[in-house]
Formats: C-alpha cells, sequence, structure tokens
C-alpha cells in the first residue's frame, strides 16, 4: 500500500515537474531578448538624448543575510538587530529600492540563528555564502566572526561585522566593515569631558574589560590613548559569565579607582558591578565607552553609583530620524540598546554605496562603501555616519560617528540621561 | 592583602559559597539518589529566576510569595521531566546525561521564545548595606547566606528524621535492598525531581535581585556547581554545601589576589585532581 502511494505520488510529481518545465521554456521563449532595452529606464535615442519612458524598471531583489543569535544566551541580540534591519529595508524599498543602471533592487532580509556558537556560525554561514550564494552579510556577535570572516572572503561576500579584534580589518580584509564605534575613542571623549568639568579630580582608571576578543583588542589602545592624556589606567579582566562579581569589584577597589570604566562590557554584567560597587561603598565616577542602557539599570543599581556616571556615545535621539527609529524600535521589540542603530545604518549605508558604485558586485561596492556618508544615521543619536579609520586599518573600514557624552543627573522626575557634551 | 581587603574577601566567599552551596544542593540530590547527571538544572535556576520576576512584576506578588510559588512550579517542572522523559533513563547515566543535554536545549529555546527579549530584574525587598567592620554586605546578600543555611538544615533534617528522607537514603545507598525493604523508586524519583527542581528554581529567585535576568543566567552557576558536587560528594547535601563554601572562598581570595579567570581554572583543576584522586569527593562516601 504504502509502495503504491510513493509510486502514485512519485508519478504524479513526475509530472507536475515536466509541466513546470513547458511552462518555464514557453514563457523563456515569450521573453524580451537580454540586449534589447528594458523597459522603464532612461535610453538613448537616436539622436544620443536620453528620453525616459513610463513603463515600470526590471526589479530584483537584493538579498541581505543576517548572521546573528536567535537562540541561546545572546538571544535578545537577534530580535533587536533584525528589528533595525528591517526599520531601515522598509524605508528604502518604500522609497524606490536602490536603482542600478536599469534595474530597480529591493532588500530582502534573510536571518540565519547562529546561537553565538561558533560551530553553529560556521554551519550557518555555509547555508548563507555556499548554499544561498549571498553576496551581503551581516554577523552580530563578536565571538563568531572567526568562523564567518574567511568563508566570505573565500566566495567575495562583503561582511559587515561586530568584528571586534582588529586583525580582522585593514588591507587584507578589503571586504570586512565594522559596523560598531571604537570603544577607546568613545572613552576618550568622557575623559576629555571630565577633566573639563572637574578638572581636581583624581585621575587613576581602573577598566573591567570582559576577558574576550573584545575586551582584550580594546585595552591596549584605551590604556594608550588615557596615558596620552595623563590619565594613569589599568585594566581588569573578568569573564562575561562571571558567577558572582562581588570578589572581581573588591580586586578593583583595592586600588583605589577615581573611575571605573566598564569597556565593552554586557549590561548584565555591569549591572552587576554596579551593585557590587554599590555594596563595597564605591564613590567614583562610572564611564561606560560602549554606552550605558539605562533602562535596564534604572531601580536596580544603587542610585547612588548612577548619578554622575558618564555614558559615550549618549544613545539620546538628537534627530528626527533618529527619534522615529527610536520610537519603532521601542514599539516593535520595547528596547534601544545604543548599538542597534548601527545595523540600520549600515543598510543605509550599503544602498547609498551600491547605487555610487552603479553595480551589485562586492567588490565594487567595497570601495564605495568606504566612502559614502548617511547624513541620517541613528547611531550615537543621529546624524552624519561613515566608515573612517584608515590611520588604524590602512583603508576606511570601522564606523566612526561622533561621540556625544551624556550624564546621568537627578531630574525633577529622578534620574534621567543628560547630554553633557556633543562629542 | 590589607585587613580590610582580607575581611571583606571573607565576605565574599562566604556569599558566592552559599549561592553556590544553593545551585549545588538539587543537583546533588538529583545524581546522589537517581544518578542522573542533570543538565537542566541551569535552565530551572533560570526559569526559577523569571517565574519570580513574572509574579512579581507583572502580578505585583509579595516576593517571599512569589519564591515559594516559583519553587513549587519549577518542582511540578521537575516531576513532570521525570514522569515523561528521565524514568526512561533510570539506571542509565550516561543515556540520562544525554537526554538532560538535549533537554537543557530544548527548554532554553523554549525560554528564547516565550520569555522577554530584554534584561529584566527583579526588585529585593532588601535594599540596605550593611557593615560588618570595614566588609560591606548588602542585606539581600545576606539573605542569600542565610537561605543557604535554613535550606541547608532543613534539607539535612528532613533526610536523617523522616521516614521519606530515610527511604530516599536507602535507594541512595542501595537502590537493590531498598526496593526489597519495599521502598518503591516509582515513588520517590518524582519526590526527589520535585526537591532537587524546587531547589534551582527557588536558587534562582533567591539569587534573582542581584542580577540581571537573562536565558543563559544559569549557565555559569551550573558549571560552578558541578565543581562543587563533584568537589563535595554526589549525594551528600552536607558535603556540598562544605565545598560550595570551600569553593566560595578559595574564589573569592583568588580573584582578589590575582585574577576572576584563574580562579574560575583552579575550581575546575581542584575538581579534576578530586576526581582522579578520590572520585567519591571529599565528603562523599563509597
Amino acid at each position: 500500500m504504502r509502495r503504491g502511494l510513493y509510486r502514485s505520488w512519485s508519478s504524479g510529481w513526475r509530472r507536475g515537474l515536466a509541466a513546470v518545465f513547458a511552462l518555464s521554456i514557453l514563457l523563456a521563449a515569450c521573453g524580451s531578448p537580454a540586449d534589447e532595452p528594458t523597459a522603464g529606464v532612461d535610453t538613448p535615442d537616436d539622436n544620443g538624448e536620453d528620453t525616459a519612458t513610463d513603463e515600470p524598471m526590471a526589479t530584483e531583489t537584493l538579498q541581505y543575510g543576517l548572521l546573528a543569535p536567535f537562540s541561546g544566551a545572546a538571544a535578545s541580540w537577534g530580535g533587536i538587530i533584525e528589528a533595525s534591519i528591517t526599520y531601515a529595508m522598509d524605508a528604502i524599498n518604500e522609497d524606490g529600492g536602490v536603482v542600478v543602471g536599469d534595474t530597480r533592487y529591493e532588500f530582502e532580509l534573510v536571518t540565519f540563528d547562529h546561537g553565538y556558537d561558533p560551530t553553529m556560525a560556521l554551519s550557518v554561514a555555509r547555508d548563507a555564502i555556499e548554499r544561498q550564494g549571498l553576496k551581503y552579510i551581516e554577523n552580530g556577535g563578536v565571538g563568531v566572526v572567526d568562523a564567518i570572516q574567511p568563508l566570505a572572503e573565500q566566495h567575495g561576500a562583503l561582511l559587515i561585522c561586530l568584528c571586534g579584534g582588529n586583525e580582522f580589518l585593514g588591507e587584507d580584509h578589503p571586504l570586512t566593515f565594522r559596523n560598531f564605534y571604537d570603544v577607546p575613542l568613545s572613552l576618550m571623549a568622557m575623559l576629555d569631558y571630565q577633566e573639563g568639568a572637574a578638572p581636581d579630580s583624581g585621575r587613576r582608571v581602573i577598566g573591567i574589560y570582559p576577558d574576550d576578543d573584545a575586551g582584550h583588542t580594546n585595552s591596549d589602545r584605551a590604556i594608550s590613548l588615557a596615558e596620552e592624556r595623563g590619565w594613569e589606567m589599568t585594566i581588569e579582566f573578568i569573564p562575561r559569565a562571571e558567577t558572582d562579581v562581588a570578589p572581581a569589584m573588591t580586586r578593583v577597589l583595592a586600588q583605589n579607582p577615581d573611575i571605573i570604566d566598564v569597556g565593552p562590557s554586557p549590561d548584565r554584567l555591569y549591572t552587576e558591578l554596579m551593585i557590587a560597587a554599590g555594596e563595597q561603598g564605591f564613590e567614583g565616577t562610572w564611564v561606560f565607552p560602549d554606552a550605558l542602557h539605562f533602562d535596564t539599570v534604572l531601580g536596580v543599581v544603587p542610585d547612588d553609583q548612577l548619578v554622575g556616571s558618564l555614558s559615550a556615545p549618549c544613545p539620546n535621539p538628537r534627530t528626527e530620524a533618529a527619534q522615529e527609529w527610536h520610537d519603532y524600535m521601542l514599539e516593535a521589540v520595547g528596547a534601544v540598546p545604543a548599538w542597534a542603530g548601527q545595523s540600520h545604518d549600515s543598510v543605509r549605508l550599503l544602498a547609498l554605496a551600491i547605487e555610487e558604485a552603479q553595480s551589485v558586485d562586492p567588490e565594487v561596492v567595497a570601495d564605495a562603501l568606504g566612502e559614502v556618508v548617511y547624513e541620517d544615521g541613528v547611531t550615537a543619536g543621529g546624524g552624519p555616519i561613515s566608515y573612517g579609520h584608515e590611520d588604524q586599518f590602512g583603508i576606511p573600514r570601522a564606523f566612526n560617528p561622533p561621540y556625544p557624552v551624556c550624564q546621568v543627573q537627578e531630574g525633577s522626575d529622578g534620574l534621567e540621561m543628560v547630554e553633557v557634551n556633543a562629542g | 592583602m590589607s585587613s580590610e581587603v582580607a575581611l571583606q574577601t571573607l565576605v565574599n566567599g562566604v556569599a558566592l559559597g552559599c549561592y553556590l552551596g544553593l545551585m549545588a544542593m538539587g543537583l546533588s540530590l538529583i545524581f546522589g539518589i537517581l544518578r542522573v547527571v542533570n543538565f537542566t538544572h541551569g535552565v530551572m535556576f533560570t526559569f526559577g529566576a523569571y517565574s519570580v520576576w513574572y509574579l512579581t512584576s507583572r502580578l505585583e506578588m509579595g516576593y517571599a510569595l512569589a519564591l515559594a510559588a516559583s519553587a513549587v512550579a519549577i518542582g511540578l517542572l521537575g516531576v513532570v521531566l521525570d514522569l515523561l522523559i528521565f524514568r526512561r533513563f533510570r539506571g542509565l547515566v550516561l543515556e540520562g546525561a544525554v537526554a538532560a543535554i538535549l533537554l537543557s536545549l530544548v527548554l532554553v529555546n523554549v525560554g528564547n521564545l516565550f520569555l522577554p527579549l530584554t534584561h529584566q530584574n527583579v526588585r529585593s525587598p532588601f535594599t540596605t548595606v550593611l557593615h560588618i567592620g570595614s566588609a560591606g554586605v548588602s542585606s539581600h546578600r545576606l539573605f542569600v547566606v542565610i537561605c543557604a543555611f535554613v535550606i541547608v538544615a532543613a534539607l539535612m533534617l528532613f533526610i536523617a528524621k523522616t521516614r521519606t528522607g530515610r527511604a530516599i537514603r536507602a535507594l541512595q545507598q542501595d537502590p537493590y535492598a531498598a526496593q526489597l525493604q519495599g521502598i518503591e523508586v516509582g515513588r520517590i524519583s518524582p519526590l526527589v525531581w520535585a526537591i532537587g527542581a524546587g531547589l534551582a528554581g527557588l536558587a534562582g529567585g533567591i539569587v534573582a535581585p542581584l542580577q540581571q535576568l537573562t536565558v543563559g543566567m544559569g549557565d555559569a552557576p551550573l558549571l560552578n556547581a558541578f565543581v562543587v558536587v563533584i568537589l563535595g560528594g554526589m549525594g551528600s547535601i552536607g558535603g556540598a554545601f562544605a565545598a560550595a563554601l570551600l569553593i566560595g572562598v578559595a574564589q573569592a581570595a583568588l580573584t582578589t589576589l590575582w585574577s576572576p579567570p584563574l580562579a574560575v581554572a583552579v575550581s575546575y583543576l581542584a575538581a579534576m585532581l578530586v576526581l582522579v584522586v578520590r572520585p567519591t569527593g571529599l565528603f562523599g562516601h563509597e
């Protein structure tokens, strides 16, 4: 019986497939030849002048692969990044997509869950790049870049990533872009502000950085830049998933810091650090060079630890575009971490670069992507955004936003983040 | 190390030890008696913390009541898991462990589907900072310490003095002989799961106000709890708690004197050494 059913289904399936083939051959025969001008595109007439037709342009889909954690410990990131990208893509597509020659490209987001696990990341990268042939990839998650970048480079895909390690960028990796602000520069913006605002305060800074690629990559440069400015700085490393941070805080406080810098730490880690510091009587200033996620610490961290804390880039929306994006994110996912804007801006910059390059070839687009500026960016509270840092990597490949500084102050309705420096 | 730092380190160590002890007791109980390496323990810890968050913030329940309700709910989850899954792996340690790993992955992803994307917090009713000499400790951390001692004492009394407790002990010592005496594994097993899982849920709820809640919040303490159980001896409640205090103070001292990653590495090394030299653990019996 089962065999009979299978045979019946199989022969029906074969007949269906044959019909589809026949239909597609018929359609191909009826279609316009490739060398004929495409409808809806400006074409030169016999006199060499442009004559626009009213017919619609050919429309194609440009797939953008998001490899992010949608499961596992960092699962919350995936949905947040996806929402930010979707907002940008919807706006681009509604405005007519990206026009390259006689073709209009509409963005389509394809998501892949790497669970913040390198093995899974390699597997989904193979799916996205090898099997599905995607040429534009964004990766969310510092710890899995190693698994994705070699495959992307091997297949000539353009990779936009939270690639913390400096070894991922530069002339050897022309197709890799970092859509993340520069943590040491962000720290310097706050130290500069602090120097101006409280010139007589102590100058001892202790960093508590995560004991991973993101922490170690930023630490040496942070120390070097701080010392150039006359600050005394050391950094302690702590596992991201430390069970109890109170002993680490005792170690830090034994060194009598005036300022504690939490580096590129996740909000879970710095929340616990601040609670422990409150218990142990820290009276100095906290600085957040990866931006303070204010909503998550408010009411949890003791107020005396929060007041006076500095955050850069200040995430408060400063432009209309940033405010609209902020409102959308709040409604879509209920959270607006400072880093979420970067994925929106990455897509906006990519769209500009494709139009500028008049090509969808990643190698050509990469050159343009290093040059274009998107005026209505939402990163760092909003404003122009571009890839820069030629001095560091030889080619412009890392986000280079302004670093406005916010301070937690006591307002009439409780604590609030107030911008104190435009950056 | 100055005396102030030494005292703070000791306070930190005891607090960390009690936290690990709370986490390890349920794990030790389930392995010691049922021989199930319960990798779902970390997820139950997480679900316990989220249950307390939900009950206190969404249903505006009091913290103490939320703790009790959460422990009961997670205990019931443990019973369901035992009846549906783990009873099939009774006596099969390796297969049971693999089932537990797979189940924990499933539960984590269920958590990802239904728990909030953003990190949540539980407000503690104990907000003051107390001073023991020069050392500072929040009243909630002190609450964790008190809870750990009370729960350990209650559990030890239950195991030693009650009829059911004696049946559990008999089952741990010799399942075959216990069954010959009329002790039904099928009746005791869900009870042990209820207590073990309930303890994980309770631990999650108790430490929740000291942390931000994430779906992966149970991962790191679970690994530490395994270290504690190995050091203390599988199935020994008192041994697990003593080992937890030992590990807590050692980790606090190593972190303060050297570095946090070193403290974790030394703990794992100690567990490996104990497995090689004394597989029954420091406080366990043959």
